[in-house]
């Protein structure tokens, strides 16, 4: 983010404290589409990753006037999306637990939108993805964080309010995690 | 095939994101967010924090003086020492669980559960642990929010202590909400450990939890096949040590 942007940020930010419906649309819009995929890909599933989103945004525009730092919106906006993605997976988890099984049934052709992508490619992401799907949310997160939003570590420590180091050794344990959770399924 | 690498992983989630988005679309829901209105005038969280400690304060007063003469009885002092903690032999305590809420599972005791530790890796200048609770009583029972941690030498004593730490919690945040853990079920936690500077502890180390809300200590023993605990986190200067978890998530 540019000075020029984060100062046009914190502008809109106290704006958007006093109550500015304008304000804060115009400090979320550029975000949407990053806070919607960050949900999905915690999530995996479209409609909890809306209603993750839509209760992030909710209680950002409810609790803004309680975050005392303009410039550590985003932080803010994303601790807020992680903690209701984490909400989500509990909520879910004491529903049932979702199983994905590759077993007779998995696919047999290639991705039907990547077709220079062989069966075999296909095959190995779908398990990862279900090695990934067993995972707790903190570790989701923290992969999401840094594999697909491309966050530095300071910024996903200031998001999850932990020092850098204990963010380095959680993205670690993390790593670990996914590939047990690979090893297990196998 | 391999493990994957840095590549694979992105690829992965690039692709689970793109998934999406269903509907209502972001913007919709923005728009929503936004015709709902914004809540009541609210007190800023740093304003509402003192109000709040003010208000506990006064409770936690009143409550202290009548639990002083409720259970010390006649003749009898009320007890006003360190929560009770088991030994590591003995693996769990016995102290009860609180009452549950609204007939719901009770708080997962001590007596409910038996943890392991499943891993525990050096990691840069940091000892990290991979710790299951696994449900052995016969119902049901929640874990609420994250339990204090302790890297203990083998004889019990306490090497680092996250009681001692004043640190923002991440669990504190509203996002949190207690996992129920069902008969043979299990929770995961992670733990992180950095800096011990004191002298070298007897081995093998282990990690106490004390369960929010019931301060019971449990005890977490190395997992069969998870290997020699990898020792204490090495010094790295003059911060204090700090040892921390995550919050509980459902076990696999």
């Amino acid at each position: 983010m540019t000075v020029m942007t984060a100062r046009f940020d914190s502008s809109l930010v106290k704006r958007a404290r006093e109550r500015d419906p304008e304000a804060f649309a115009s400090l979320v819009r550029p975000r949407l589409e990053r806070l919607r995929r960050t949900a999905q890909a915690i999530l995996g599933h479209d409609a909890d990753a809306g209603d993750a989103l839509q209760d992030a945004l909710t209680r950002a525009w409810q609790g803004l006037p309680g975050l005392r730092d303009p410039d550590d919106f985003d932080a803010w906006l994303s601790r807020i999306l992680v903690n209701a993605c984490r909400t989500a997976l509990k909520r879910r988890s004491r529903i049932r637990l979702r199983e994905i099984d590759l077993g007779p049934e998995r696919p047999g052709g290639a991705d039907p939108a990547n077709p220079h992508v062989g069966p075999e490619a296909v095959l190995a992401r779908l398990e990862l993805e279900a090695a990934f799907d067993r995972l707790a949310a903190d570790e989701r997160a923290i992969l999401v964080l840094h594999h697909l939003d491309g966050r530095p570590l300071e910024e996903i420590a200031r998001i999850l309010s932990i020092p850098v180091g204990t963010a380095k050794s959680r993205l670690y344990a993390a790593r670990r995690s996914l590939e047990r959770a690979l090893r297990s399924q196998r | 095939m391999t493990l994957p690498d840095d590549d694979q992983v992105k690829a992965m989630l690039e692709a689970r994101a793109s998934q999406g988005p269903g509907d209502p679309l972001p913007e919709v829901i923005l728009e929503r967010v936004l015709a709902a209105g914004p809540a009541p005038a609210s007190v800023p969280g740093w304003q509402r924090l003192g109000l709040t400690m003010a208000a506990g304060l006064i409770v936690a007063v009143g409550a202290g003086l009548f639990l002083s003469g409720r259970l010390a009885g006649p003749g009898q002092p009320a007890h006003t020492g360190p929560p009770q903690t088991s030994s590591p032999a003995a693996g769990a305590s016995s102290v009860s669980p609180e009452p549950s809420r609204a007939g719901g599972p009770l708080q997962c005791d001590a007596t409910m559960l038996r943890a392991e530790i499943l891993d525990w890796q050096g990691a840069a200048g940091n000892r990290v642990g991979s710790i299951r609770a696994t449900n052995v009583g016969p119902s049901s029972c929640m874990l609420a929010g994250m339990p204090e941690v302790q890297l203990l030498d083998a004889q019990g004593r306490v090497l680092i202590d996250s009681s001692d730490q004043l640190r923002p919690r991440a669990s504190a945040d509203a996002g949190d909400s207690p996992a129920s853990v069902d008969p043979g079920a299990s929770a995961m936690l992670q733990v992180d450990a950095s800096n011990y500077c004191g002298p070298a502890p007897s081995q093998p180390v282990s990690v106490g939890l004390v369960l929010a809300g019931n301060a019971a200590r449990l005890i977490a023993a190395p997992a069969s096949g998870a290997g020699g605990l990898d020792g204490v986190p090495p010094c790295l200067g003059s911060v204090p040590a700090v040892i921390s978890s995550s919050g509980w998530t459902a076990g696999h």
